[in-house]
């Protein structure tokens, strides 16, 4: 379970104040959930992402992970960044060896679950053998998704994963990743500001407003599997962008071309 | 003759401009300023002669060529291990930055040559003032360039292998260490040139009794200037030599493996 108590957060601007993007915010993920976080640029999804992955600490407030507050990374809470963050010095392979190896893993046993993950990501046993530079944006995220799961992460989160990839890559694998979550049934946070996305995916929808403070979680009450073009979807759609806590301005909406039909105030 | 250019190597053709340059020039001084001025053909044979063994100010072109190379792989030793930890170092430790980050930027702008009376003065004539001229000279370049791209190490590769359990020597060693590698062999590529165009100007300047800088210089005294050419025509080969396979040769099997000349930029 993942609790966050009271959390503020700024950062330090240039001139000597602080600006704070998140404040006083508490929430509480429980184990298996599904939870996607919408909202638009600069609202501090990403920023809240990072406190939970122990990247950053609250600047007030605590952050905890199953009891115990979070003061660094660890496996336990594997991170999906947006733009895959392979090491382009090693292969395919020893990218999503490199976690495993940390954990003990050689020889064999090593290589044997190295293949199996490939298999589970779709990639070949010769995409295995290639550089980061030689793939393409669905298969960075692919083996991106294959180092974390293979270390079997309580949490998955994940900051806007398919955002740059084209429309069929990304919905094949929103369909991959919920048939892993599935079958795991692993926490998964999931940062996007596509409302599509979130309706999709996630158990429940924390709505994070442009300014600090404002935020709500609303439910998702769809049975899965979800299609896209039913009723009950557009009106859920709806619903989201219809629930954020205070309305978003119009120059909000610009910088959000994924924020998709715009919001009613 | 255009499709004659675009067939021959990139090298090729660089040789043939400067050959036909330097001729043009042989001839322009002897029509001008009737001084024999000599030509690549005559510069040539002297190489031969001198590789034949002829003497060359007391000793064979062997016995220069040794020394030469032995106190600029000494003093690049020197220079390359200073300044590659020393950037690895301040790049890592945001304290000793702030405190040095300045020094190699200000030895950066002292010529080689500038650095003779400090090396006399703390060594006296001799090789131990020619090893400081051509440590302390090409330690900055190094420096400048390991550290710049220490500092600009990715933060999100550190926070990749932080999340999959990296600790602190698997950060610098497997993570930190590869990631700045394009910036050591930028650094070293530098220094490289640095301190073989140093190490010629020292032997030539500091009184080292051999070396090809000192055989240059001897040559033009006794105005045989077939030798002198002959001298300078080793220098650039072997600077040249060195360059395509020390620094090449790495980056052939490391950055041009993790991403391909044609996507670097």
């Amino acid at each position: 379970m993942i609790v966050l108590e009271r959390v503020f957060k700024s950062f330090p601007l240039d001139d000597g104040r602080s600006e704070p993007v998140l404040s006083d915010l508490n929430l509480t993920v429980s184990e298996g959930e599904f939870l996607a976080i919408l909202g638009p640029s600069g609202c501090g999804k990403t920023t809240l992402l990072n406190l939970i992955a122990g990247f950053t600490a609250p600047t007030r407030g605590r952050v905890l992970f199953n009891g115990t507050e979070i003061d660094r990374p660890a496996p336990e809470r594997a991170v999906v960044f947006q733009d895959a963050v392979l090491f382009p010095w090693l292969t395919v392979s020893r990218n999503i060896a490199f976690g495993l190896k940390l954990q003990g893993l050689k020889g064999k046993n090593l290589d044997e679950k190295v293949s199996r993950y490939l298999a589970i990501m779709g990639l070949t046993e010769e995409d295995g053998a290639k550089y980061p530079h030689a793939l393409s944006g669905g298969m960075s995220q692919r083996v991106s998704l294959a180092r974390v799961l293979a270390l079997k992460p309580k949490a998955l989160l994940m900051d806007e994963p398919f955002s740059s990839l084209d429309v069929d890559t990304r919905e094949r694998l929103q369909e991959e990743l919920l048939r892993l979550w599935a079958a795991r049934r692993t926490t998964v946070i999931y940062v996007t500001h596509s409302v599509e996305e979130a309706a999709y995916l996630a158990d429940r929808v924390l709505l994070l407003g442009p300014s600090p403070g404002r935020a709500r979680t609303v439910p998702v009450p769809l049975k899965r599997p979800r299609n896209r073009r039913s009723e009950e979807f557009l009106a859920t759609k709806e619903a989201l962008r219809g629930g954020f806590p205070e309305p978003l301005c119009c120059a909000t909406f610009r910088h959000s071309p994924h924020l998709e039909g715009g919001f009613r105030p | 003759m255009t499709g004659l250019f675009r067939k021959m190597p990139k090298s090729t053709l660089s040789i043939v401009l400067l050959l036909t340059a330097w001729r043009l020039a042989a001839e322009g001084v002897l029509l001008f300023r009737g001084v024999p001025f000599p030509t690549p053909e005559e510069t040539f044979l002297r190489l031969l002669e001198l590789l034949a063994g002829k003497n060359l100010a007391g000793h064979s072109l062997y016995v220069h060529l040794f020394s030469s190379l032995r106190r600029w792989a000494t003093g690049f030793a020197v220079a390359a291990a200073s300044g590659v930890l020393y950037g690895l170092a301040a790049g890592r430790v945001r304290a000793l930055e702030r405190a040095t980050s300045e020094i190699p930027q200000f030895l950066l702008l002292i010529p080689g040559l500038a650095w003779v009376p400090v090396a006399i003065l703390l060594f006296g004539i001799g090789e131990r003032a020619t090893l400081f001229m051509i440590a302390v000279s090409a330690f900055a370049p190094i420096a400048v360039s390991v550290l710049g791209g220490a500092k600009n190490v990715d933060t999100r590769l550190l926070r990749a292998a932080q999340m999959l359990g990296a600790g602190e020597g698997t950060l610098f060693f497997h993570v930190f260490l590869p990631a700045t590698l394009p910036s050591i062999l930028s650094g070293l590529r530098i220094g490289l040139g640095t301190s073989w165009r140093v190490l010629v100007a020292a032997e030539m300047v500091v009184g080292s009794g051999t070396g090809l800088g000192y055989s240059l210089i001897q040559a033009r005294w006794t105005l045989d200037y077939a030798s002198s050419f002959a001298c300078i025509a080793a220098i650039c080969l072997i600077g040249f030599f060195f360059e395509r396979v020390l620094i090449r040769r790495l980056e052939r099997g490391t950055l041009d493996r993790w991403a391909p000349v044609s996507e670097k930029g």
